[in-house]
């Protein structure tokens, strides 16, 4: 990929649109593929996990061009390690890094060499986390295995285990918002959907969870490249309240639609549209699907 | 009857004043009550109330819901604000399961396609090689997953659309996604080419391959390999790792999972996200473009897929051990492994580097030639520069069309630079001492000059900006 870049698009756009704006240059910071960011409305600001420097940076909401980021969380105080994934709770200002079989939690306005104000890990706590999201409404931290990524180790941590070499159940796991330390979960998605859900979103005046789902991704790392080219991916919608073996609400883009390789997810509850991007088709697609919202 | 019916009449009035009266009172008691008459044991003077009056009773259901009233004066506008990410409307959380839709709703909202589709369709050239044996130029393509063919003299008239290349090779056979080096075998005119971060495979084909189809041969590399060069000499090709901040180096012949042949990582390199690689084989050095972000990782574990010269990985990373340097060029013996300091490295604030993404060496002109992604320029240094140091000429500007260059290749026989255009579905082609803001002497384009490039290339997060209305994705 040759050149890493956020670009922002009119919600409706449409074809081979001209981006309205783009954030890309050395100035910013970025480096190869960036796996996650976050919008904070509140604060009007945009979040990014740095990959190598193991840094999150953060720019003004109406950044463009070749610019520095306001902020940028890097140093050996951090513990950040290869961060892919990133959330931010405006309302409670805080920044949440999955990092394997931990979530480090930093404050919103923290800058430069600054220790996470929370962990949590643990064998209770049933981590990996590949990626976060948070609902601020219900006060809830949500984690997705990204089981694919878990496989490879990616993260750094052990390969499927946890901190106390259990063996980590992919799943999605909601923890209360302050979870610290080696907290349980309060619920636990599993089964064959959940377990391999991967970026996340949250609707929380609803209490609704869209996740992209990518069953059998092999990451193409070893050359298997079998069921790579498959029509298998979709979002899977689930709610906060779902607990155990719970097949999602409603799946948008697919199973055997159109998604062969989904990456990230955003939702637009005012038209209830459901974005998500599909590295394959190398394209975003927009979906209406106001029944997913209610 | 009459009487029955003033008496009535009095009767009512009688009630009607006596509820007025106790109405009063209790309104009085109450104000009085809610006003604070009496707080912290002092008494305080009651507010004194106009013309209210109570004017019905409405009785509280026995099993019913309270409503929580919404505090006076709240902004609505202000709590949607505080629903993070994506609401448009008022910040009330649900607290129970919502049903289950049907299973004819669920399918009928699985099977709905999409109301809107953000893809570039036009071919992006990310990176480029120049084959003067035989009149070609071959493009990794990234928007389609291709590699195209070109012939050299192709120049795309200024009415046409676009021009079409001679061969492609395209398709789910390939493993070609993000295709972001190439090299041309000179002899053979064997394509070469390396996927970035998705698939970690140098693909091999026949130099008349064409289609929908596997390649001749394939090489398993470390992930994230970016640039790529051959050491003729030697037979050899030297591969960035962006990931690894390392150059790994094969035999050329090398295939599926044969081990590198040569290692160079480690911190005295100064690598930091390694870019572009170009080999000078007249003094048998190497540059290596750098755009800055690194880590530090301890050597130690099991040997990556069983080789001993495979780049220490991610997994071996120091927490919180990152760090950004400024984007620089270093020089290297090429037979260089392990953890060497480089000979040379241009860097500071004078180069005008940014993001310097490909690299290609003049050996007999002693130039080094950079193309810089977001600076949209080519830099040339010479060879043997060193620190922070001006590039001895620039190209940049409207009528050179050059726009995220993201590769940059000479062709030593005809003298030309050429530069992929990422930005601008173009490659456009010099005399090899331009510099300024010169008219391309050739141009091929993918698509018209006023069609955006949106420059989509693995899209990956995405988020929406609610005070915008617009959708961020990033690559």
């Amino acid at each position: 990929m040759a050149h890493p870049q956020i670009a922002a698009f009119a919600r409706l756009a449409n074809g081979g649109a001209k981006p309205t704006r783009a954030i890309a240059g050395q100035k910013t910071l970025f480096s190869r593929t960036i796996h996650d960011m976050a919008y904070d409305p509140v604060h009007d600001e945009i979040l990014v996990p740095s990959f190598y420097a193991f840094a999150i940076l953060t720019f003004r909401g109406d950044a463009t061009g070749n610019v520095a980021p306001v902020r940028k969380i890097f140093g050996p105080h951090t513990r950040l390690k290869n961060p892919q994934a990133v959330a931010v709770d405006g309302v409670h200002g805080e920044i949440f890094v999955p990092q394997g079989n931990q979530v480090l939690v930093f404050s919103r306005e923290a800058d430069g060499d600054a220790a996470p104000i929370r962990v949590v890990e643990g064998p209770d706590t049933g981590l990996g986390a590949g990626r976060v999201t948070v609902d601020p409404l219900h006060n809830l931290m949500i984690t997705a295995s990204a089981s694919g990524e878990a496989r490879e180790g990616s993260f750094g941590g052990p390969v499927a285990t946890n901190g106390g070499g259990r063996r980590r159940v992919p799943a999605i796991r909601i923890f209360d918002r302050m979870a610290d330390g080696n907290a349980k979960p309060l619920r636990v998605i599993t089964g064959s959907f959940a377990r391999d859900a991967w970026l996340m979103t949250t609707y929380p005046e609803k209490g609704i969870i869209f996740a992209v789902v990518r069953p059998g991704n092999t990451g193409g790392l070893e050359g298997d490249i079998s069921g790579r080219y498959q029509l298998d991916d979709y979002v899977g919608v689930w709610s906060i309240f779902d607990e155990g073996d719970v097949a999602p609400r409603f799946t948008i883009g697919g199973p055997n639609l159109l998604l062969k390789d989904a990456r990230g997810i955003a939702v637009d509850p005012k038209s209830k549209d459901v974005m998500v991007s599909d590295k394959t088709l190398n394209a975003v697609f927009r979906f209406h699907v106001p029944e997913a919202f209610n | 009857m009459a009487h029955v019916i003033r008496a009535w009449r009095t009767l009512r009035a009688i009630r009607f004043l006596v509820l007025t009266a106790v109405l009063a009172t209790t309104t009085h008691v109450i104000v009085s009550w809610s006003a604070g008459a009496v707080q912290n044991g002092a008494v305080r003077q009651t507010t004194v109330i106009g013309g209210e009056r109570l004017v019905s009773v409405e009785p509280l259901a026995e099993d019913g819901e309270l409503c929580v009233p919404e505090p006076v004066g709240v902004d609505r506008q202000l709590i949607a604000s505080l629903v993070p990410q994506q609401s448009g409307s008022a910040g009330v959380a649900t607290s129970s399961t919502p049903s289950r839709p049907s299973e004819a709703l669920r399918s009928e909202v699985a099977k709905r396609k999409p109301a809107g589709t953000i893809r570039d369709p036009r071919n992006a050239f990310a990176s480029l090689v120049v084959d003067p044996t035989r009149n070609e130029v071959v493009f990794a393509e990234e928007n389609n997953f291709s590699v195209l063919v070109y012939d050299r003299l192709e120049n795309t008239p200024p009415r046409a659309a676009l021009s079409e290349p001679k061969r492609i090779i395209q398709g789910e056979n390939t493993y070609l996604e993000f295709a972001c080096g190439v090299y041309v075998d000179p002899p053979t005119g064997d394509v070469y080419v390396i996927n970035n971060d998705t698939l970690n495979w140098m693909t091999v084909w026949d130099r008349n391959a064409r289609g929908n189809v596997k390649p001749t041969r394939k090489l398993h590399t470390p992930m994230a390999t970016f640039g790529i060069a051959a050491d003729e000499e030697n037979q050899e090709l030297l591969l960035t790792v962006q990931d690894d901040h390392a150059v790994v180096t094969f035999k050329k012949n090398a295939k599926e999972l044969e081990a590198p042949v040569r290692l160079l990582q480690g911190p005295k390199t100064r690598m930091a996200d390694p870019h572009g690689i170009a080999v000078d084989p007249k003094t048998g050095l190497i540059y290596v473009t750098n755009w800055g972000t690194v880590n530090e990782r301890q050597a130690g574990g099991p040997p990556r897929f069983g080789h001993a010269l495979w780049p220490i990985g991610r997994n071996n990373n120091i927490p919180g051990s990152g760090r950004f340097e400024p984007p620089s060029i270093t020089v290297y013996r090429k037979d260089a492994s392990g953890d060497v300091a480089p000979l040379r490295v241009i860097q500071g604030p004078k180069t005008g580097l940014d993001w310097p993404t490909s690299i290609a060496v003049h050996p007999d002109r002693g130039e080094v030639f950079v193309a810089n992604d977001t600076a949209d320029t080519v830099t040339v240094y010479r060879t043997t520069d060193n620190g922070d140091v001006a590039p001895m000429r620039v190209l940049k500007g409207p009528k050179s069309m050059i726009k995220n260059p993201t590769g940059v290749a000479l062709d030593l026989v005809n003298n030309e630079l050429w530069v992929a255009n990422f930005g601008s579905h173009s490659a456009t082609v010099y005399p090899v001492d331009a510099a300024g803001d010169p008219v391309p002497k050739r141009v091929i384009r993918s698509g018209r000059p006023e069609e955006p490039a949106p420059m989509l290339g693995n899209p990956h997060t995405m988020a929406y900006d609610s005070k915008r209305d617009e959708l961020l994705v990033s690559n």
